[in-house]
């Protein structure tokens, strides 16, 4: 288990994470969310040991990862530049790999460049950047490390590499006992991933919460009226939008009461919508939160 | 300690150094013994009393390191700075952070490989070129050589050198800010000695500083270890002992170095006060330096003085403004 436990960090002087505190359960995705700036990647580079805490401590299966650094044979971290590889040909990484972490998987490492196309030999800088985002996924996963740790693992991808590597994670955690770390400012990415979900705002944990738990939750609705959208209904509802008379609402689940009134005003549609994680962020988090 | 996935990671980035160092001792030591040969032959022959006044000379000469001397120190600075400084420029750090080591492995690991490199190029390089001259006609001359000096001199300096190199790393945010502070620290005691005594000597003041601490211009400053004139004259005790202490600092600084800072000029933010007020008021006192040395010879104290502070007060005002553009990268 990876045990974040009020971690400050200064950089500058200038305060980047404030007490922040959270763990990771083996075999779960976590999700970092929060706009640029809001600490996840400092929050990464922590626990993958590269930076020290100023203050608190990060510990994997008990063990401090920067007075224990052997730990870190459990964990990779995946940056969002693969700039550190491109001197590496193809072969001498995995070399290099399989001499650092124990566990490396080379049959596993091989069968997966050629399920991707992937040429065997060459260096890895003459790889488009969607390919080297690839590559060094399916590196990280080739180690058979307990956690990996992946920062904007789609940043600056088509949409096409994008579902590509989505699928890739979806895949391995299904087949191996891996536990994640993906930071993110895309909730709909994160929305199909996650287990988890730890909000930085600000360089602290603004909440944290289970998926499955936060869209039972809630309801998402689409109402029209014929006349104006009915006053006393606003304050117990999130309006997510209003488009002419069309109000789309988000609605606790067990609020049986505001559920009643809505339909008691005799709307012309009453159509429950697929919720998205990003309508309860929007909702609940005032909107500042979602960075398309 | 010396994980052979870091011998692998370090050897990669700095194997071409490595064989740039073997290369040029060999041009140091092997190379100008085999082209003295034919030179030698020919004064054997055709003028034999130079020859004999000569050779003792000649002999002694082919093992003083000279140009390429500076060209291995050159060479080992940037062995240093590959090893160290060129990994914060770059992702490579991160990259080799996140590596389940110690600081002190990943330290040792690097410092071993230069020194490695080091000791075994200097070894090929000086004993290829002392058994081709033992194996010639001229074999008899290498009893007019002081071997403990000769061989011991310029290895503890090439030695002391690299470790001073790898300690700047320790603090130097980026390589070409490890080079500059190696070059500057190389010679920083006599530099701000001497610049010290012209400013005492520009006001006047009868105090002649340098005179004083001759042992600074002597014992300290290294690259007189390189110096076939030193050679027999020079604690060699000095420089080792400074070697190892330089390791020992390095290995130190390196366990506490923060990485959030690499890519920048320093490592350590705690140094930004001593470098803001260093770096200009030494700058100043060389612009006085200079400056000062265009007075006419004849002129008398108040013209240099004013020659001296004009210099002083050029170089301060560009050395403030550059140092805050260099501190707040």
């Amino acid at each position: 288990m990876i045990k974040v436990s009020g971690v400050s960090k200064s950089i500058h002087k200038q305060p980047i994470l404030n007490d922040v505190h959270f763990t990771v359960k083996p075999g779960t995705i976590t999700g970092l969310v929060g706009r640029n700036g809001a600490g996840k990647t400092t929050l990464l580079r922590l626990i993958s040991g590269i930076l020290q805490p100023s203050e608190g401590a990060i510990t994997v299966n008990e063990k401090n990862v920067f007075q224990q650094p052997e730990i870190k044979q459990d964990i990779v971290f995946v940056p969002d530049s693969t700039d550190a590889l491109k001197t590496y040909s193809i072969k001498e990484i995995v070399k290099f790999y399989q001499v650092v972490y124990p566990n490396f998987d080379q049959d596993y490492y091989f069968s997966l460049l050629e399920q991707f196309n992937f040429k065997k030999h060459g260096k890895i800088k003459q790889f488009s950047k969607g390919q080297k985002a690839l590559f060094s996924l399916i590196l990280a996963f080739s180690t058979n490390a307990k956690y990996i740790l992946l920062d904007e693992p789609t940043d600056g991808l088509d949409v096409i590499i994008k579902k590509q590597i989505l699928q890739f994670i979806a895949d391995q955690v299904a087949n191996k006992d891996v536990s994640i770390i993906i930071s993110s400012h895309r909730l709909d990415e994160l929305e199909r991933l996650a287990d988890h979900i730890v909000v930085l705002k600000d360089g602290a944990v603004d909440s944290q919460m289970e998926m499955d738990q936060l869209k039972q939750q809630y309801k998402k609705v689409q109402v029209a009226y014929q006349h104006k959208f009915p006053a006393e209904i606003s304050e117990h509802v999130e309006v997510l939008s209003q488009t002419g008379r069309v109000s789309v609402l988000l609605i606790e689940a067990d609020d049986k009461g505001t559920e009643a009134k809505l339909r008691e005003h005799e709307p012309i549609l009453y159509e429950e919508l697929a919720l998205t994680l990003e309508d309860i962020f929007v909702a609940k988090l005032g909107g500042d939160l979602y960075v398309s | 300690m010396f994980p052979k996935a870091l011998w692998m990671k370090e050897w990669k980035h700095s194997v071409l150094v490595c064989f740039g160092l073997l290369s040029v001792f060999l041009l140091t030591y092997l190379v100008p013994v085999t082209t003295r040969f034919d030179t030698w032959r020919h004064w054997q022959e055709h003028e034999p009393r130079m020859w004999e006044q000569m050779q003792v000379n000649e002999i002694n000469r082919v093992f003083d390191p000279n140009f390429f001397g500076v060209i291995s120190i050159g060479v080992i600075l940037i062995l240093a700075g590959v090893l160290i400084g060129l990994e914060r420029n770059t992702k490579r750090h991160d990259f080799s952070m996140a590596l389940p080591f110690s600081r002190t492995q990943m330290y040792l690991t690097k410092y071993l490989l230069g020194f490695l490199t080091l000791l075994i190029s200097y070894n090929i390089s000086f004993w290829l070129g002392w058994l081709t001259i033992a194996q010639s006609e001229f074999g008899y001359l290498l009893n007019e050589v002081d071997l403990f000096y000769v061989y011991l001199s310029p290895f503890l300096v090439y030695f002391l050198i690299y470790s001073f190199a790898m300690l700047v790393g320790t603090i130097a945010g980026e390589i070409k800010a490890q080079l500059v502070l190696t070059l500057i620290f190389l010679i920083f005691p006599q530099g701000i000695m001497v610049l010290i005594d012209q400013l005492l000597r520009a006001h006047n003041t009868g105090i002649h500083l340098m005179e004083r601490l001759e042992w600074l211009f002597k014992d300290l400053f290294w690259f007189n270890y390189l110096n076939a004139f030193y050679y027999g004259e020079l604690n060699l005790f000095i420089p080792a002992t400074a070697a190892v202490i330089f390791i020992i600092a390095g290995v130190a600084i390196y366990q506490r170095t923060p990485s959030e800072y690499s890519g920048e000029f320093l490592m350590f933010r705690s140094l930004h006060p001593i470098f803001a007020f260093g770096i200009p008021i030494c700058a100043s006192l060389l612009g006085g330096f200079i400056v000062s040395s265009m007075a006419p010879y004849n002129a008398g104290v108040g013209m240099t003085v004013i020659f001296y502070w004009i210099g002083l007060l050029i170089a301060l005002f560009f050395s403030w403004k550059i140092t805050k553009k260099l501190l707040k990268r």
